[in-house]
């Protein structure tokens, strides 16, 4: 009950979002609840021009490396805002095994901790699961937020794939927002007063509530409930994603691009007590042109995320804020005839913020990038590292749709305690 | 020459493997020599009028990609995504001098003037700058591209290239914004806007966050008159789709004489015209294209489409006919004549 005044709150509109910041109920906010922001970078973005150069190899690219703030690793020369502050906030994984090079499989598998999506348990995506976790009772706020910068292929299609709450319910759905820093879905049409979408909405509940009496324990109708619960608060937080109520300077200091934008967002909605924000910045997948691409898109990343890092250090949210960038794979070593890399199992990833132990740099690839040497990560153990992260225990159980029993992450996974605080 | 004499598939009248990509080369006038920039950092000489050729790899160069090299009188210079220019003796193969920071970012294209001891860069620092051969000295610095893309993105600053006579310099950057300088005065006098070769998520089928394109070479007409702009249109998330574009303009004027396309999946990242005009050869770079277009120099008509193979570099010999190549793995002089054949 961390808004126990939430709904007069926030459906004050701008006030409530102004009083959050003020509020003793907002330190208590920022004291208490833990929250999640994942950057996703769609397409698969490449650990040798991020964080595992290999300078002079035959495999290393163009890039040089710079020095970091922990002494005797080095990044790519594209990210000299990160350089000096992964021992503030940052520990960098370089050996994860994605065990799949396919965008919508491998995103798949990163997203749902390698478990699939299909048979009854239809199981959920990080988001979903960690919205549900995090998620604080009576919130009158979004538990689950998707920022796209970009969609492939034809309009309105997310890349690689959307988070998905399966079993969970859609209850904890993502609120998926493309292209903008607001939802489309989040304002009444010009036909229909708020009185009129009030009264419709007091109406919908009671035939809803007749129909679920005797069906009480029926998990579709429950989602069905619960999801429908949540949209006048939904629709009264819309001021959460109007980053124009920011001031200038920090409006100037997330940058002009959509990436930046959308993260400006993502440090909104955190603050307002949001539990699980995915970032999914694309289109990485540079089978041509690998350089320039990531000459691009990596100094973006880099001072975004350094942006971010700091905003919510400076805020007094980054202790509770667990903050990850990672993709569906990484990309090869051997360089193909258009300067480009393709798709490849070895990845490097980031944890910051929340439960991290700051500096750490945990396993190492050979000299040429082509094996990992040293404490080699499975997808399941990188979630559980998330959850352990977050204050959750990786195996705890929530139950399916079909009444069996689900760990949060596979049985037996053990976390990288090297990395956790 | 009349394009019958073009051969269907150049042939190869002498090439060396090397174990790296070869992606810069210069020429010695006059000769088969040819210095080349590989991925590895090095510096290799290798003499293509030999029997079996061998590379000799020179000492103490790049610790990354060597970007361009150019050669003038017994000068040889070379660029890396280093930043670096380095100096080597013709003759001898040592290094004469380097200078470490020539440019703040990668520097992507150099170019000897041609009858001056004058070296120009380009690099992602968006500046031009000219050097003194004989000493190693800058002398003069071009500004006139900018920082950042529309988008807000660092812009880069590809290619430069001298006319003829050398009363002209024109550079190039990934928007499609052209520069003519004159020479002399270090003076803009004129600049095009060649943005077909730039996108942003501006097709249907790549929505993608980031651009793709930019002007890959350029080259004056032997007149000065014209200018051949080229690059890649119309490409894809992954840059593996496109269609390799080249135009060729009035640059006095900025108006488009000619425009070609290619649907290969490619870019041209060469392009030069024969010394008398008699067409322009846009050759295929970075993908999947293989083949070298022979073009009318006046108008949008393709001449002959020729076997080759991936090209980063490439230059003509006095007479345009034969033409010294560096790629993957390989450095090549290839004939452009129907009478010559493969060694």
């Amino acid at each position: 009950m961390f808004l126990g005044t939430g709904t007069g709150l926030l459906l004050g509109g701008t006030a409530g979002l102004s009083m959050l910041g003020t509020s003793s109920i907002a330190e208590n906010l920022k004291q208490t609840q833990k929250r999640a922001i994942l950057i996703f970078l769609g397409g698969g973005h490449s650990q040798f021009e991020t964080w595992d150069p290999k300078v002079g190899a035959a495999t290393g690219g163009p890039f040089m490396q710079i020095p970091t703030t922990v002494p005797g690793y080095h990044v790519c020369e594209l990210m000299p805002e990160m350089s000096q502050r992964i021992h503030k906030h940052t520990a960098v994984i370089r050996s994860i095994d994605t065990n799949n090079t396919d965008h919508g499989r491998g995103a798949e598998r990163l997203l749902r901790g390698n478990r699939p999506d299909d048979g009854p348990a239809r199981f959920p995506t990080l988001g979903a699961m960690l919205a549900r976790e995090l998620a604080q009772r009576e919130s009158r706020v979004p538990d689950h937020v998707a920022l796209y910068t970009t969609e492939l292929n034809y309009p309105g299609k997310l890349n690689p794939v959307p988070d998905f709450s399966g079993c969970l319910g859609s209850r904890w759905e993502a609120i998926n927002i493309l292209r903008d820093t607001s939802p489309e879905c989040n304002k009444l049409p010009n036909s229909l007063t708020d009185l009129d979408h009030k009264q419709r909405a007091d109406l919908r509940a009671l035939l809803s509530q007749k129909f679920a009496v005797g069906r009480g324990h029926n998990a579709t109708i429950r989602s069905h409930l619960d999801a429908y619960g949540q949209v006048r608060g939904l629709m009264a937080s819309d001021t959460l994603f109007d980053i124009s109520r920011e001031p200038q300077r920090v409006r100037d200091r997330y940058g002009p691009t959509m990436f930046g934008r959308q993260a400006l967002c993502a440090r909104r909605l955190v603050e307002a007590g949001v539990p699980f924000i995915r970032l999914n910045r694309g289109w990485w997948d540079s089978h041509g042109e690998n350089f320039d691409i990531h000459h691009e898109l990596v100094p973006e990343l880099d001072y975004v995320l350094a942006v971010l890092l700091d905003d919510l250090e400076e805020r007094g949210l980054l202790d509770h804020t667990l903050v990850i960038t990672m993709a569906e794979m990484g990309r090869t070593p051997k360089i193909n005839s258009m300067r480009g890399r393709d798709h490849y199992a070895g990845m490097s990833a980031t944890l910051s913020g929340c439960g991290i132990k700051a500096g750490v740099i945990h396993g190492a690839t050979n000299d040429t990038g082509t094996e990992i040497i040293d404490g080699k990560v499975s997808i399941p153990q990188f979630f559980a590292t998330i959850f352990d992260a977050l204050g959750l225990d990786h195996q705890k159980q929530f139950i399916a749709g079909d009444s069996r029993p689900i760990t949060l992450v596979e049985y037996d996974t053990e976390s990288i305690s090297e990395v956790l605080a | 020459m009349n394009s019958n004499t073009i051969p269907d598939k150049l042939p190869v009248l002498r090439s060396v493997d090397i174990a790296e990509d070869a992606i810069s080369l210069a020429r010695i006038p006059g000769s088969d020599e040819v210095f080349v920039g590989a991925f590895n950092g090095m510096v290799y000489y290798v003499d293509l009028g030999v029997e079996s050729p061998q590379p000799k790899q020179l000492l103490g160069g790049h610790a990354s990609y060597v970007s361009g090299i150019a050669q003038w009188q017994d000068v040889v210079v070379s660029a890396g995504s280093d930043r670096r220019l380095v100096w080597w003796n013709r003759l001898t193969h040592e290094k004469v001098r380097s200078v470490e920071m020539a440019h703040s970012k990668w520097i992507r294209d150099i170019t000897v003037h041609p009858q001056q001891g004058i070296l120009a860069t380009v690099g992602d620092d968006m500046a031009c700058r000219l050097w003194d051969l004989s000493t190693g000295d800058r002398i003069a610095e071009l500004i006139g591209h900018a920082q950042i893309t529309p988008q807000h993105f660092r812009n880069k600053l590809f290619t430069c290239e001298f006319s003829r006579d050398g009363k002209l310099l024109a550079t190039a950057d990934q928007t499609g914004h052209v520069v003519i300088w004159d020479f002399e005065s270090r003076r803009q006098i004129a600049a095009i806007e060649a943005t077909k070769l730039y996108e942003w998520d501006n097709s249907a089928e790549a929505l993608n966050g980031h651009s793709y394109g930019g002007v890959r070479a350029l080259d004056f007409s032997p007149d000065g008159q014209r200018l051949a702009i080229a690059g890649v249109l119309n490409t894809d998330a992954a840059i593996t789709n496109g269609q390799a574009l080249l135009q060729v303009y009035d640059w006095k004027s900025a108006s488009l004489i000619a425009e070609y396309t290619d649907g290969g999946k490619f870019f041209y990242e060469n392009v030069r015209f024969h010394h008398n005009s008699d067409w322009i050869v846009a050759a295929p770079g970075a993908g999947s294209g293989n083949h070298f277009n022979f073009l009318n120099a006046q108008e949008p008509k393709l001449l002959k489409k020729s076997e080759g193979f991936c090209t980063y570099d490439m230059v003509l010999n006095e007479t345009s006919d034969a033409m010294y190549i560096a790629g993957p793995q390989k450095i090549a002089k290839l004939g452009i004549h129907a009478d010559q054949t493969s060694c």
